[in-house]
């Protein structure tokens, strides 16, 4: 069984509130995903705070998942990602700081970490290199970031109009691109 | 490549903006409150979502600290033993007739229950079982409506595969237990439930389909190893 099928198995089980399919869907997931709210949130301990709200919400919004039509991973990494995103809104919110984050960082994994969940090389990088070389970095960097339109023109110096008009360009290049073909795997 | 958005709908726009994170707040409430109305946009968004996901390549796996499992742990199920009776389900799901149960593999369906109250009855009366299952990998559907007041199960069927076989509705209660609701018309039909049946039908209890090879259901009064589709009864 390969870890997206485990993965997708372990998640049924839990919509069934089974807890030990739950523990181990804990033991396979969440390095990848605390690698998901670290990146967002560069902070470890609130990193660590939102992989918890993170885990508790797929204990409790289980079924949710059967009616989604999204695959296991891309669930589990939209509660995770929306968790961190959601602290991360809060965060600047209320200093009302926008740009001192260090956004750039970029810690790319090692080859070993690379492609072990979605398996192939993705259409969607496929499409990033068919995009404007811009286009692509600034979507790259807003969702890895999870950084709204704002965050994004503060740090390409770019006017908030422009960066809006390149991130929806560059979301329907990639829509028509990915669509293109036919999918290999959901 | 198209260097235009005019020819897209708004709406696939804001899912692809959703699903990528770069709304503000408010944006992203007001998103969120149509994925929950609007199925459209949530097929929308799910859909964004499943492109981005090849950007976990990106991340590395870093292991958090062990305090968060104990925390998440001791969260859900600190204290007293609440969801012991839940636990229950699956265990003895797995006790059909051992560990081949189709679930996340190919033929597995997923049912999603929900309780309303029918609005033309009045407010005394027991509420109205609605399951309904969306296969998540193959063509199908299966939707089921129970009916308290009449001891109906309505289920309705649309392109399910089941060869030779037929399909027979489960219910497992809080012991554990499966108890048959019946077969039921592999292309749809009703079943006449009786008394002690329906007082099992509650939230919190699962359903399940099996395939069966008599038409009169399992003859050992458990479940196949074919149980095709499970779902927890929630209200909502």
């Amino acid at each position: 069984m390969s870890d997206r099928e485990t993965i997708e198995a372990l998640l049924s089980r839990v919509t069934l509130k089974d807890r030990r399919a739950f523990d181990e869907l804990y033991s396979h997931t969440s390095a990848k995903l605390f690698g998901v709210t670290l990146r967002i949130l560069h902070d470890r301990q609130e990193a660590e705070e939102a992989l918890q709200e993170c885990f508790i919400k797929i204990w409790r919004k289980a079924d949710s998942y059967a009616v989604s039509k999204a695959s296991a991973m891309s669930w589990l990494m939209a509660i995770a990602r929306n968790s961190a995103i959601d602290r991360l809104r809060k965060r600047r919110e209320v200093t009302g700081d926008g740009e001192s984050e260090k956004y750039m960082e970029d810690e790319r994994p090692s080859p070993e970490d690379s492609a072990v969940l979605t398996g192939e090389v993705s259409r969607l990088h496929q499409c990033l290199d068919e995009l404007d070389a811009d286009r692509a970095e600034v979507i790259r960097e807003a969702y890895l970031g999870g950084l709204k339109y704002q965050q994004l023109a503060d740090m390409t110096k770019r006017p908030l109009g422009t960066i809006k008009s390149m991130v929806r360009r560059g979301l329907m290049a990639l829509k028509q691109c990915i669509e293109a073909e036919p999918e290999n795997a959901k | 490549m198209s260097d235009t958005t005019q020819d897209i709908p708004e709406d696939e726009i804001f899912a692809g903006e959703y699903a990528l994170g770069v709304l503000d707040t408010d944006e992203r409430r007001h998103a969120e409150a149509r994925l929950e109305s609007d199925a459209g946009f949530a097929a929308m968004v799910w859909r964004w979502t499943n492109y981005f996901v090849p950007f976990l390549d990106e991340v590395a796996a870093i292991a958090p600290s062990p305090r968060v499992r104990e925390r998440v742990m001791a969260s859900l199920f600190g204290g007293e033993d609440q969801i012991s009776e839940q636990r229950g389900l699956w265990h003895s799901l797995a006790f059909w007739r051992g560990a081949s149960i189709a679930l996340g593999a190919l033929a597995a369906i997923f049912l999603a229950v929900m309780i309303s109250s029918p609005p033309s009855k009045p407010a005394t009366s027991a509420p109205i079982l609605i399951a309904s299952l969306t296969p998540p990998a193959v063509e199908g559907i299966l939707s089921v409506r129970i009916d308290p007041a009449t001891g109906l199960a309505s289920i309705d069927v649309q392109n399910l595969a089941v060869e030779d076989l037929y399909t027979e509705l489960w219910v497992i209660p809080a012991d554990g237990t499966p108890r048959s609701l019946g077969v039921f018309p592999a292309d749809g039909g009703t079943i006449t439930l009786s008394e002690q049946i329906l007082q099992y039908l509650e939230a919190g209890v699962a359903l399940a389909v099996s395939l069966e090879e008599l038409p009169t259901g399992s003859a050992s009064g458990l479940p196949s190893d074919r149980v095709i589709a499970i779902g927890q009864v929630r209200t909502y």
